[in-house]
């Protein structure tokens, strides 16, 4: 099928959302669904339709959803009513809406976007120290099951 | 009588963000009906989430997308949530 033109596009603009709590790494798939229903409860059938909701990334603590233009207002608001994605708890927070995936991606390479993980070991324990939007650091024990969250105190001590 | 007295009223955005089909139904409806008295009386009014953790506290932007949803604007979204600070900066009288 030949490509349209862009004038016969649809026009579509992308939403940049980061996912609180910065540790949770939802699975994609969990992320969509999500999405989806947030936006078939609030809007129903046919606004769904209209919306068109998509979500073309989720990695490093940033979701891009895509909706159609002129529904950003409905998507911002069945946004803020996800809570859960599979078994997490989460909430989306929306950071941007941009009409190019390049103005999505320029913000999320911003110095400070993202995190950066740091091995340590303390206690005889491996711990991943996370580093988000160079505010504060999280530690997350390296255990398969049940990844323990562990409050960071100047008590604990600071990570080089 | 809210009007005369400086009570303000709470728009709890907690139930439309986690309550899903006819019960969040009937709290907009409340909610669009608290609107249209508000309007009306011109009594303070705050929208609050009543958030017990980080995960149901949501942004100004995302409280005005959900205010929306009744049918309030983001200005007056806005003045609701500077209500709290200027009820508890206005000296009351003590009868």
């Amino acid at each position: 099928m030949p490509s349209r033109l862009p004038s016969q596009r649809d026009r579509r603009r992308y939403l940049l959302c980061r996912v609180v709590p910065a540790w949770a790494e939802p699975e994609p798939r969990a992320v969509f669904h999500a999405v989806c229903e947030a936006v078939t409860t609030l809007w129903g059938d046919t606004g769904a339709a209209d919306i068109a909701p998509a979500v073309l990334d989720c990695s490093r603590g940033y979701v891009v959803v895509r909706c159609r233009r002129n529904t950003e207002a409905q998507m911002a608001a069945a946004l803020a009513t996800v809570t859960r994605a599979g078994e997490n708890r989460l909430a989306l927070r929306q950071v941007l809406t941009s009409g190019t995936l390049h103005g999505i991606r320029r913000r999320m390479q911003e110095p400070g976007a993202g995190w950066t993980d740091t091995q340590v070991m303390r206690d005889g324990r491996a711990f991943t120290a996370r580093r988000s939007a160079g505010q504060k650091v999280d530690l997350i024990a390296e255990e398969k099951k049940s990844p323990e969250l562990l409050f960071f105190t100047e008590d604990n001590g600071e990570v080089k | 009588m809210a009007a005369d007295h400086g009570v303000a009223l709470e728009f709890d955005l907690q139930p439309l963000v986690h309550l899903r089909g006819w019960p969040r139904q009937r709290v907009l409806q409340s909610h669009a009906r608290l609107l249209r008295l508000q309007r009306k009386y011109g009594f303070p009014a705050t929208v609050a989430t009543n958030a017990r953790s980080m995960l149901d506290l949501r942004s100004p932007r995302e409280m005005a997308a959900l205010t929306r949803l009744f049918g309030m604007g983001e200005e007056e979204t806005l003045r609701a949530l500077a209500t709290p600070p200027a009820l508890s900066g206005r000296r009351r009288e003590v009868p």
